[in-house]
């Protein structure tokens, strides 16, 4: 390309060119300087949405029966706890014995009820639940609690669910349902609710009052309880079926949410099949880390019930731990009292991100929440890897 | 903990930082790189939401190059740094829709090939050929005249400004001296380019983040020529590839990282040495210390009192004006690009080409509905799972519009704004997406805020004004780090915003460390 001539252009434009600097430092020679570095609006806003953590007292206690108890919390600095989209659940982080337990725990209160000050959540204790049995047992009202901020991805996008969503649920799988009736009922969320809770008698019923409630205030929710042990008026008999959903569904489009245990998943997965249901219209919220990985396809038995010796590498610093191959990584970390930031316990939420070093591990499809590069610079969540070997593992800070 | 001892600590590992790191680590230097996530990248990351991996940032790099003939930030990655990335190509510059200044609509794209682009500017707006070709020199000269310039920059003068060649420049770059500081408009009026085709180029604007009836020519005119000649560019493995790529580069190099540690002040002795950086796992003994952190917050909240900041630094920083921040909807449907009739990767739908209008509507929250959308597998199929398509949609902001809503209303205020920028999208293009969402994710400047810890959730540093041209700030690159042994790098240092541009001035700042180091 030959060099052009430009007629409008000279000397003065390279003078120009060369004061540039100088302009500029006498610019920033005639500012008044002011020391700022903090208050931004937009990074308040953030921190208050997302907070690391929140620092919370036990208001009152609301004994559920069977295993089941609702704690309400308050921020103990009077703060409100962080907005949240209704389905998000809280990490409850407990030291035991000196060590640091983490667990995720569905918010059963709407989000319009922090702008009271207040957050709800229910607990269950669950058969081997270390923390969940440790909740129930100990906590009591004025003690202090500390979770993270909401987290989580189990809850209404209109643009992407139908206006008409079937909530399947079991248990006390129903919190994060009961959340979005509560939305809904405070105008925080717009879209037509039906739940199909499934319990064994009518006595297993959890948050009948809640409910009734937020139907005196909206006719956007409707609850159809389906017993599997007990017939009863007004309520469905037996499991929740596709012939049930189609029943509900009427013959509008509709998305199906299910938040229950893993068993309820492995029925209504192939109920979800059958009635055609596509990625974008089946969404289901995670039920937490894997048990008995051995009953898994591809698990190689010789690995099960091994004890391994687990290298950990925490900035700079090394560990040498067991390390249980029925049990996920993060359990051994757990376990050592090294356990790195977490949140999901489910593969998903990338936060235990770790990197192999040596060794092998076994991480289920299901559970499989990484990031492509991850997988390919041997990157895993230890919260959904299970050790198949003595193994190296770099972790990040646990502070 | 044991006694921490680095010839140099990188703070922040986003892609100054992860350059920089790699600078000093290449020179045989122990290096420590921290970040307070427990993911590095910064702005290049990518997230999973359901089957689908989303790219957080990376929509095109700039100035690349190609194998045996790489462009200046191609070279440092692929050639100094020696990392295995793999890129994908994109042939084409982009695809616009909207109404000029003089009311006529376009809906074109520009293909890539100076050549082609002359020409196809001509079929466009009639009497651009030869204003293009002037141009299109001009250009190539600012790129040549930057490469020149970024090779020479180790001579300092008296003032602190670098020592540059003036003979050489006038010699060679002449053209360059001409019209390198001028507005890129007022150049292209200048040199005889028709308005409508004036408009029609100044829709890169939102990748700079400035208004280019100010800007200085070489800043677009640098962009414009990379993309045209060498093809924007993108990783088949999306931003978090590239940064595991500079990641395990590091590491192979003997360097640490440690993720989710936060460096709480930067400490020196009573003399001012730089002596560490206490860090939330405890301190860290080192003399040298890069942060790829705002100036502002290094100054203001990283330093301990030790450290004396000249009064010349708090002046710059109070002088200089937040850059921009976006709201970014990533979008995946499940439909593939074939079944939605997606031909193109980038769509700039500025509704109104009037670059003064945008950067006044880009003040806003109701009127700024101005996106840019890149459509990923239209040039890689391994973007999303067969039968889908992955998608982003941007606005960019020159202030801060989003501080003052409330909690409560704030995923409503995403909602509507998507809802518009789709309805746009749908409308210009004919293509219909709103049915086929499977997953979104709707982010804003809080969102970057949280993620980035960057002042008001800017993503571009500070704004490249008149008086704060790129050329003024390279300039000054030795001015603007006076503390020995402390040096910031990232989108708000010398060489401004952009994949490119902060993995180019992290390279430059570890050099600078490099020499403190050897005295």
């Amino acid at each position: 390309m030959s060099k052009v001539k430009l007629r409008k252009y000279g000397l003065k434009d390279i003078i120009y060119f060369t004061n540039k600097p100088k302009e500029r430092e006498k610019r920033i020679q005639d500012t008044v300087p002011e020391r700022s570095g903090a208050n931004f609006k937009c990074n308040i806003k953030a921190a208050e949405r997302h907070p690391d953590e929140q620092l919370f007292i036990i208001d009152k206690i609301t004994d559920r029966g069977k295993g089941v108890k609702t704690y309400t919390l308050r921020k103990k600095d009077g703060t409100d706890p962080a907005f949240f989209r209704a389905g998000q659940y809280v990490v409850i982080r407990q030291e035991i014995d000196g060590k640091l337990i983490a667990r995720p725990v569905s918010i059963s209160s709407g989000p319009a009820e922090t702008l009271e000050g207040k957050l709800e959540v229910t607990v269950k204790e669950v058969e081997n639940g270390f923390l969940s049995k440790y909740i129930i047992e100990n906590w009591k009202e004025g003690d202090e609690v500390r979770t993270s901020g909401p987290q989580g991805l189990f809850y209404y996008e209109g643009f992407r669910d139908e206006p008409h969503v079937i909530a399947c649920s079991g248990g006390s799988g129903i919190t994060p349902i009961l959340s979005m009736a509560k939305a809904i009922a405070s105008g925080d969320e717009d879209f037509r609710l039906t739940v199909l809770y499934g319990s064994r008698t009518k006595e297993d019923i959890l948050f009948a009052e809640a409910f009734e409630e937020v139907m005196k205030a909206t006719d956007k929710v409707k609850l159809v309880n389906v017993l599997s042990d007990e017939v009863a008026e007004g309520c469905e008999k037996g499991f929740i079926t596709a012939d049930l959903i189609r029943k509900y569904a009427g013959d509008g489009k509709y998305s199906l949410f299910a938040s229950g245990p893993q068993a309820m998943y492995n029925f209504l997965d192939a109920e979800a099949d059958k009635l055609g249901l596509d990625f974008k219209h089946y969404r289901k919220e995670i039920f937490g880390s894997i048990k008995e990985p051995w009953t898994l396809p591809g698990y190689p038995e010789e690995a099960r019930d091994k004890i391994f010796r687990l290298k950990v590498i925490m900035c700079g610093d090394e560990y040498d731990i067991p390390c249980n191959a029925n049990e996920n990584m993060l359990v051994a970390l757990e376990r050592a009292g090294i356990a790195g930031p977490n949140r999901c316990r489910g593969g998903v939420c990338g936060w235990c991100r770790s990197k192999l070093l040596e060794g092998n591990v076994f991480i289920p499809e299901l559970t499989d929440g990484r990031r492509g590069a991850d997988k390919e610079y041997g990157y895993i969540h230890p919260c959904a890897s299970f050790a198949l070997s003595d193994a190296v593992i770099e972790v990040p800070n646990r502070k | 903990m044991g006694n921490k001892k680095f010839d140099c600590v990188v703070i922040g590992a986003g892609l100054a930082g992860m350059s920089a790191a790699v600078t000093v680590a290449k020179a045989g230097k122990k290096v420590l790189l921290l970040d307070q996530h427990n993911l590095p990248g910064g702005c290049a990351s990518s997230f999973v939401r359901g089957r689908f991996e989303f790219d957080a940032s990376l929509h095109e790099f700039c100035g690349l190059g190609k194998p045996g003939d790489w462009a200046l930030p191609g070279r440092i990655m692929m050639e100094d740094h020696g990392l295995n990335i793999k890129w994908i190509w994109i042939p084409e510059m982009y695809r616009c829709i909207g109404t000029t200044r003089s009311g006529k609509h376009f809906d074109v794209k520009l293909p890539t090939g100076v050549d082609n682009v002359i020409e196809k500017m001509e079929e466009i707006v009639p009497g651009s050929r030869e204003p293009m070709k002037v141009f299109m020199s001009l250009a190539k000269e600012c790129v040549d005249a930057n490469d020149y310039f970024s090779a020479h920059m180790s001579e300092v003068k008296k003032d602190g400004f670098l020592k540059t060649d003036s003979l050489y420049f006038m010699k060679n770059f002449s053209n360059f001296l001409k019209v390198a500081e001028r507005p890129f408009n007022e150049v292209m009026r200048n040199i005889g380019m028709p308005e409508d085709a004036i408009d029609i180029l100044d829709v890169y604007w939102t990748y700079i983040g400035a208004d280019y009836s100010k800007m200085s020519f070489v800043h677009q005119a640098w962009m414009f020529y990379m993309y045209a000649q060498n093809e924007p560019s993108i990783t088949r493995d999306n931003a978090h590839g590239l940064t595991m790529a500079v990641i395990e580069r590091f590491r192979e190099l003997g360097g640490e990282l440690w993720l989710n540690t936060k460096a709480l002040k930067v400490c020196g002795d009573k003399e001012g040495n730089i002596t560490g950086v206490l860090t939330d796992v405890g301190m860290v003994e080192t003399n040298y210390v890069i942060a790829n952190v705002n100036p502002e917050i290094a100054y203001n909240k990283l330093l301990d009192e030790n450290i004396r900041v000249p009064q010349r630094e708090y002046k710059r920083v109070a002088a200089e004006k937040h850059g921009i921040r976006f709201f970014n909807a990533y979008v995946a449907l499940n439909k593939s690009i074939e079944e939605l009739g997606i031909k193109d990767y980038t769509i700039f739908m500025p509704g109104s080409f009037d670059n003064a209008k945008n950067i006044e509507d880009s003040k806003s929250y109701e009127d700024n509905t101005h996106s840019v959308v890149v459509i990923y597998n239209v040039v890689n199929p391994d973007a999303s799972p067969e039968g889908t398509t992955v998608m982003t949609f941007t606005i960019c902001y020159t202030e801060d519009v989003w501080g003052d809503f409330t909690q409560r209303e704030y995923v409503h205020r995403k909602q509507e704004l998507f809802q518009k920028v789709m309805d746009n999208f749908e409308q210009d293009t004919g293509i219909i997406i709103h049915d086929c969402i499977e997953e979104i994710e709707l982010a804003t400047p809080w969102t970057f805020a949280h993620f980035l810890n960057t002042p008001e959730g800017t993503t571009y540093g500070y704004m490249v004004d008149d008086w704060d041209t790129m050329l003024s700030r390279l300039m000054a690159i030795r001015k603007d780090q006076p503390i020995k042994g402390f040096k910031t790098c990232g989108a708000a240092g010398a060489r401004g915003d952009g994949y490119n541009m902060t993995y180019t001035n992290g390279n430059d700042i570890g050099k600078i460390i490099l020499e403190e180091m050897e005295g």
